[in-house]
């Protein structure tokens, strides 16, 4: 390959990178205000509150039909000196946000565990959405060294999830580009 | 593997690739379960594979416009074809890729038909309806139930250890309605699930259908709604996507106006409906994602088609300079190689790399080259040989020019006209002659016969230089085209110097001859005459007559002496001497001829120069003696008699057109030959001397000439003459190559 073309190879990965970056940086729809804790019956239990906000694209597609997906990400880490801080644990759930179009109610599904809320108005279920009760992290068992533990959380929509057709547009779309921060609790256990 | 197959096979792999990732982005689009996951993946690994494409791409077009500025073989065909080709495949695509972009747009718009969804609407609305005409009666059923629980509700105390324990707590009794009662009324009114909760939510009472231990608990805003006095119903999608009625409603059990249970009940739709509800839930719901994606499926189809046309132009062009460089390799070959045989290079051979008519053609041209290095090598073969031929030819050749510049000048011709140059071809024949000023008449003279226009001309012609004259006779051919133009022109010269002296001695010798017999004869009776009459009558007369008779007969019998001198040297000149030759010793012979003259001329010191070992010569004595006499006398007569000289003479072996001779110098220190007899001295009757007979050198020359010698004069830059004599040796190793016509005099 010629020295022109490697360099035109490169400035394309570079301006893809940067786009990406800068979507995911841009990124406020959710906001991750509460994270909690508990330790029942030897498991880590995690419960959260979320500010989330549909823009007008989100909202038309859950009103014409399209199922919504979001990840809630849990990790379970290590501060390490030094280096990046080491992960102990992760877990992932996903919830579905989708219109019933018959009983004109909005169903919130939680696909890890299976329940579910069926709720009247689109405001309602956003808010509930926003509820995270206590899920399962992970069993304390597991865990050698219980010190210095701490536990991150991040809400997101997933862009993967949405039909095909709407995913070019997503990538480059900062109204599609939807996640939180993530937000860091220290461990007592 | 080469670098081609390597590189065709890299290519060609990248192409599979980026189809099959094409297909599957179209059956992603298409089924988004299947590959949907793939969709980022592969829309981004079609968009690499096109880039890769495009700087394959690049770097041909650079390497071309590379090929265009050092004009290098073949490049401008290849731009021709690289242009035609991808016109040719852009072009069709391009009209195919316009016209599949509307004809998508117009099929996925032909999808959403506004009577399909109004019917969709209307089916959804209708559905809507009859589920609400069921919930109402269910809500009326479940109010019923409520008011029945009222009514028929027996109080109940419940069991309460606490009470046992401590006697000063009391047990409130409460109104329960028992299992068996709450299960008939679920059975009677179809419910799957009937739960009685009180004021704070705690489920009192459960019956279900089911056998669930845990039983479906309405949401706390139901809860609140029903706190306010207000009967829920709703339908809820809660187990296995099925379809339920729940219903909520407050019923007044505990009698008392402050206190109050919920009746909750849960109660399922027939299979039939519910089926018939999913069907229209999910197509009302397909049919609006459907409309709500219409515009991005568009897009989606269209980037798709977009990349495919993309994926066709690259390939196309990169087949397109392919194609190009294939078809055109064998063409930018020809090229090259008929440049190389435009610089004489005919070693240049061609690959055959295919059986068609390029490779016919390439074959073609191999077998031409071969054919012209062939004839080429047999040209400069006759060439060599001619060049030979011409370099060993006695006669001179010069070929000109229509323009009169030289194109072939032999050895001999330069030889002839005395050129010392050796390299003569390219230049000019007139301005070569003018150069050399003794050849202005030969150039003239040619001059006049070239422009005569004779297509055969001969002529004699002299060239006079300081120490000789040559006669050289020219015979010129003009050569012509077939068109009938003059090309040049080639001139053969002859030396016939040597056969006009040999003509002009033989004249001489016949003179001499006939001089001697015709004078001889009477002289004789003359002198003989003469005597008698001396002898008869000088007696008898007087003294006065007696003496001038004396005086007249003593100057007749002189005079006749004399005439016998010049007759005998007339027949030395005339005889010939080539028989009674025997070996002969050159120095002793030389050293008796001076030993002659010593005595008479006591102011010469002959100094001689010799050396040893010298061969024999066979000749005629007396004839050599006699030359060596008059050289001799020569050399004496022309040294100062009152004042001391030398007289060098000098015998050496020397090499001579290939054979020995004895060479033989004298050099004296006299005058030297006047520069107007230089040419002329050896012929008879030319003579410096106030008494000579001019036959002398003649003699010489003659007797020299009949023995295959030589015999030469030069005067010496300072003062005297030299006089060079060469005699072959006995001792001669191939044929006597001693023409008449080389020797130099």
């Amino acid at each position: 390959m010629s020295r022109s073309a490697s360099k035109v190879t490169i400035a394309s990965t570079l301006y893809f990178c940067c786009f990406f970056l800068t979507g995911t940086l841009l990124a406020d729809g959710i906001k991750l205000t509460e994270l909690e804790y508990k330790v029942s019956n030897k498991v880590l239990m995690a419960a959260a509150k979320a500010e989330l906000n549909f823009n007008s694209d989100m909202l038309a597609a859950v009103q014409s039909g399209i199922p919504l997906y979001f990840d809630l990400h849990i990790k379970v880490m290590q501060p390490r000196p030094y280096i990046w801080n080491k992960e102990r644990h992760r877990v992932k759930y996903t919830f579905s946000f989708r219109k019933h179009a018959l009983s004109n109610q909005f169903v919130i599904t939680n696909l890890v565990t299976g329940q579910r809320g069926v709720y009247r108005t689109i405001e309602l279920a956003i808010d509930n959405l926003g509820e995270v009760g206590y899920l399962a992290v992970l069993d304390v068992k597991e865990l050698s060294n219980t010190s210095d533990l701490f536990m991150e959380m991040l809400f997101e929509l997933d862009i993967e999830s949405l039909p095909a057709p709407m995913i070019p547009m997503a990538y480059i779309s900062r109204s599609w580009h939807i996640s939180s921060k993530w937000l860091r609790r220290n461990l007592n256990l | 593997m080469n670098t081609r197959v390597l590189s065709l096979f890299s290519v060609a792999l990248l192409s599979a690739s980026l189809l099959c990732s094409l297909v599957l982005m179209s059956g992603a689009i298409q089924n988004s379960a299947k590959f949907g996951a793939l969709y980022a993946v592969l829309l981004l690994s079609n968009a690499f594979g096109i880039l890769a494409f495009m700087i394959i791409i690049g770097r041909n077009i650079w390497v071309l416009i590379r090929q265009l500025r050092t004009k290098e073989a073949g490049a401008r065909l290849t731009l021709r074809m690289v242009i035609i080709f991808t016109i040719l495949a852009v072009v069709p695509v391009t009209v195919l890729y316009g016209f599949s972009l509307d004809f998508l747009r117009r099929g996925v718009d032909s999808w959403f038909d506004l009577r399909v969804s109004d019917a969709l609407s209307d089916s959804l609305e209708l559905g809507r309806e009859s589920l609400d005409l069921r919930m109402r009666h269910l809500l009326l059923q479940t109010e019923k139930m409520a008011d029945e629980l009222s009514e028929t509700t027996t109080e109940i105390i419940p069991l309460n250890l606490e009470a046992f324990k401590n006697s000063s707590l009391s047990t409130k009794p409460y109104l329960i309605p028992t299992p068996a009662q709450l299960d008939t009324m679920r059975s009677e009114n179809r419910a799957e699930e009937l739960i009685l909760l009180n004021r704070e939510g705690v489920l009192i009472a459960s019956s279900s259908a089911t056998g669930n231990l845990v039983p479906s608990l309405p949401p706390e805003l139901i809860r609140a709604q029903v706190r306010q006095g207000q009967s829920y119903i709703g339908l809820d999608p809660i187990r296995d996507g099925n379809l339920s009625v729940r219903v909520a409603v407050k019923t007044n059990i505990t009698k008392n106006v402050q206190d109050y249970y919920t009746l909750h009940a849960l109660y399922p739709f027939s299979n039939r409906i519910n089926i018939l509800a999913d069907s229209v839930e999910s197509s009302y719901e397909q049919y609006m994602e459907l409309s709500y994606l219409r515009e991005k499926l568009k897009l989606s189809f269209a980037m798709t088609l977009t990349l495919v046309l993309l994926f066709s132009i690259v390939t196309s062009v990169w087949a397109a300079f392919y194609s190009a460089r294939r078809l055109s390799a064998p063409i930018r070959d020809l090229a090259e190689g008929t440049a190389a045989i435009a610089r004489g290079d005919y070693t240049k051979s061609l690959p055959v790399e295919s059986n068609d008519e390029i490779g016919f053609l390439v074959s073609s041209f191999n077998s031409m080259t071969a054919r012209i290095a062939k004839a080429r090598e047999e040209i400069e073969s006759q060439r060599e040989y001619l060049d030979t031929l011409l370099s060993q030819l006695s006669s001179g050749v010069i070929a000109l020019t229509s323009e009169k510049i030289i194109t072939t000048l032999n050895p001999s011709a330069r030889n002839l006209l005395g050129i010392q140059e050796s390299n003569c071809e390219g230049e000019s024949f007139l301005t070569l002659c003018s150069e050399n000023g003794d050849l202005e008449p030969f150039r003239e003279q040619i001059l006049y016969l070239i422009e005569e226009g004779k297509e055969y001309w001969q002529a004699q012609v002299a060239i006079l230089d300081a120490d000789s004259r040559k006669e050289l006779v020219c015979k010129g051919t003009t050569i012509k085209t077939s068109r009938g133009t003059v090309s040049g022109y080639v001139i053969v010269l002859e030396d016939v110097t040597a056969i006009v002296q040999g003509q002009r001695d033989a004249a001489w010798s016949e003179v001499a001859r006939r001089l001697a017999h015709e004078i001889k004869n009477p002289l004789t009776p003359i002198q003989l005459a003469t005597e008698r009459l001396r002898l008869k009558y000088l007696k008898k007369l007087g003294k006065e007559d007696g003496e001038l008779l004396g005086s007249l007969t003593d100057t007749i019998i002189q005079q006749v002496e004399t005439m016998k001198t010049m007759v005998n040297s007339f027949t030395d000149y005339a005889s010939s001497t080539t028989k009674q030759k025997s070996l002969t010793d050159t120095e002793k012979l030389l050293k008796g001829v001076v030993e002659l003259f010593r005595s008479t001329h006591p102011a010469v010191n002959f100094i001689y120069n010799i050396d040893s070992n010298l061969p024999k010569i066979k000749v005629n004595i007396v004839r050599i003696r006699q030359v060596f006499n008059n050289l001799v006398k020569n050399a004496l007569d022309a040294s100062p008699r009152d004042i001391k000289s030398n007289i060098i003479i000098s015998i050496r072996l020397v090499d001579y057109l290939n054979n020995e001779h004895i060479e033989i110098e004298i050099e004296d220190h006299g005058s030297g030959i006047p520069e107007k007899l230089l040419g002329t001295v050896f012929d008879p009757y030319v003579t410096s001397k106030s008494k000579g007979s001019g036959l002398g050198l003649a003699i010489v020359k003659k007797i020299l000439e009949e023995h295959d010698g030589m015999v030469a004069l030069r005067n010496k830059k300072e003062r005297g003459a030299i006089v060079l004599v060469r005699i072959p040796s006995s001792d001669i190793k191939g044929d006597t190559p001693t023409p008449l016509g080389d020797i130099r005099t």
